[in-house]
């Protein structure tokens, strides 16, 4: 049988499908980096905005009252609705009892803390937030990249992306996810990312009567937060998951986990 | 048998062109404009998220003192001093920018002080003053006796 192909033939021409096939995208990327850099103006805006900033929470367990005006607050804030069993933020009471047992409750969110009776040898609240974790789960698992981790340090939400698949809110070891009743796609504590960026405090801390939550910007040297990281004794929560939280608490006792 | 125009090379790069294409096409269209422009999400965002709508109001002596000057100098001096107005009168951003439109009211009831006054459990008086708040006022308003602004100055006197 006569070959129609010698093989020097077939050799040329497979190369030449290749370098064809390996240029076409090459060419086609580098118009696609041209048309993008023509709009860089916002991106500049925004790459501004995060220089020179790394914002970090710390809260004080010991100031807590358990009032949860940060778990009203944030909900107005955040226009949630505030009869559903869905929290930003909420507080945690801790009560371990004579025998040692660890009793936590927080109902509604902390909204509706009862009395009780019962012996207890140590009693406080332990407010909880999302931890704007710098190796966060929630972001990996997103199939869609709708989750990310901003240049100042905060994890926000694309609302239009999200397509509300819930994975995230399980692989968030804190809870700190939930589905938005009214948008169906995925919520959580961003700081305030509105407020923090025109120069405000998150809603929480504004709010707290007791100076519980702490909030600033550890790049600044002049910030009140330095100070309290340096001079404090801090813990994060759940440490050896690995996920690196920014939410550091202050004498946190060995029973929150 | 007819020999074919073009030779077998040039068809199947013309093929390799036309799927490469495609396939850019497709990409393009079917990835949002400015996804990728920080990382893997959609760059635009961050502007949205911080271009988003408040409810709560600078800190009151920035917002609330502009106006209500004198209740908030007094206010500064008591107790509560150390308290933004909107922990106890709500979200005001809306207040502050147009005062005509909207009064906001606070119910100075049991309810609003039991909150952070209300004894139970797990708040301790080293922290913070509480009673028995169902006890202590006998259904009555707080503020029948104390003035928020001023809690110790009222009928519910300095305690001892």
């Amino acid at each position: 049988m006569k070959l129609k192909f010698t093989r020097r033939e077939f050799v040329i021409s497979a190369a030449k499908v290749m370098a064809v096939g390996l240029l076409a995208p090459t060419g086609a990327l580098a118009v696609t980096k041209l048309a993008s850099a023509a709009d860089s103006s916002a991106q500049n805006s925004i790459l501004q905005q995060w220089a020179g900033k790394e914002w970090n929470f710390v809260v004080d367990t010991a100031k807590c009252i358990g009032c949860a005006s940060c778990v009203k607050a944030c909900k107005k804030e955040n226009n949630l609705p505030l009869d559903q069993e869905v929290y930003r933020t909420w507080v945690e009471r801790y009560l371990v009892d004579t025998n040692e047992e660890v009793r936590i409750d927080s109902p509604r969110g902390g909204l509706d803390f009862q009395q009780k009776v019962l012996q207890v040898n140590k009693q406080f609240f332990v407010p909880k937030l999302c931890n704007q974790c710098k190796h966060a789960p929630c972001i990996q698992v997103c199939p869609v990249g709708a989750t990310y981790r901003t240049g100042d340090g905060v994890v926000l939400v694309d609302r239009e992306r999200c397509v509300g698949c819930s994975y995230c809110i399980q692989a968030c070891p804190y809870s700190a996810r939930f589905l938005h009743p009214v948008l169906k796609v995925a919520d959580k504590c961003n700081w305030c990312y509105p407020r923090i960026s025109k120069g405000l405090l998150p809603a929480c801390v504004q709010v707290c009567p007791t100076g519980a939550r702490k909030f600033g910007n550890i790049k600044d040297p002049a910030s009140e937060i330095v100070a309290l990281k340096k001079k404090s004794r801090l813990r994060v929560v759940k440490q050896d998951m690995g996920t690196g939280p920014t939410v550091f608490y202050i004498d946190l006792d060995e029973v929150v986990k | 048998m007819q020999k074919p125009r073009f030779s077998a090379s040039f068809r199947a790069s013309v093929l390799v062109i036309l799927l490469i294409l495609g396939f850019i096409v497709a990409k393009q269209l079917a990835k949002p404009k400015s996804f990728g422009e920080f990382g893997f999400y959609r760059g635009d965002n961050v502007a949205e998220w911080i271009a988003l709508d408040q409810n709560y109001a600078p800190p009151g002596n920035i917002s609330c003192l502009k106006c209500h000057d004198k209740i908030g100098q007094l206010t500064a001096l008591a107790e509560h001093g150390q308290l933004d107005c909107q922990a106890c009168h709500g979200p005001l951003l809306a207040h502050s920018l147009k005062p005509g439109d909207s009064h906001p009211k606070v119910a100075g009831n049991a309810e609003l002080c039991g909150t952070c006054h209300n004894q139970i459990l797990g708040r301790t008086k080293e922290q913070i003053t509480t009673v028995k708040v169902s006890e202590h006022s006998g259904g009555l308003d707080c503020v029948r006796c104390h003035d928020p602004h001023q809690p110790l100055s009222m009928n519910g006197g300095r305690t001892p």
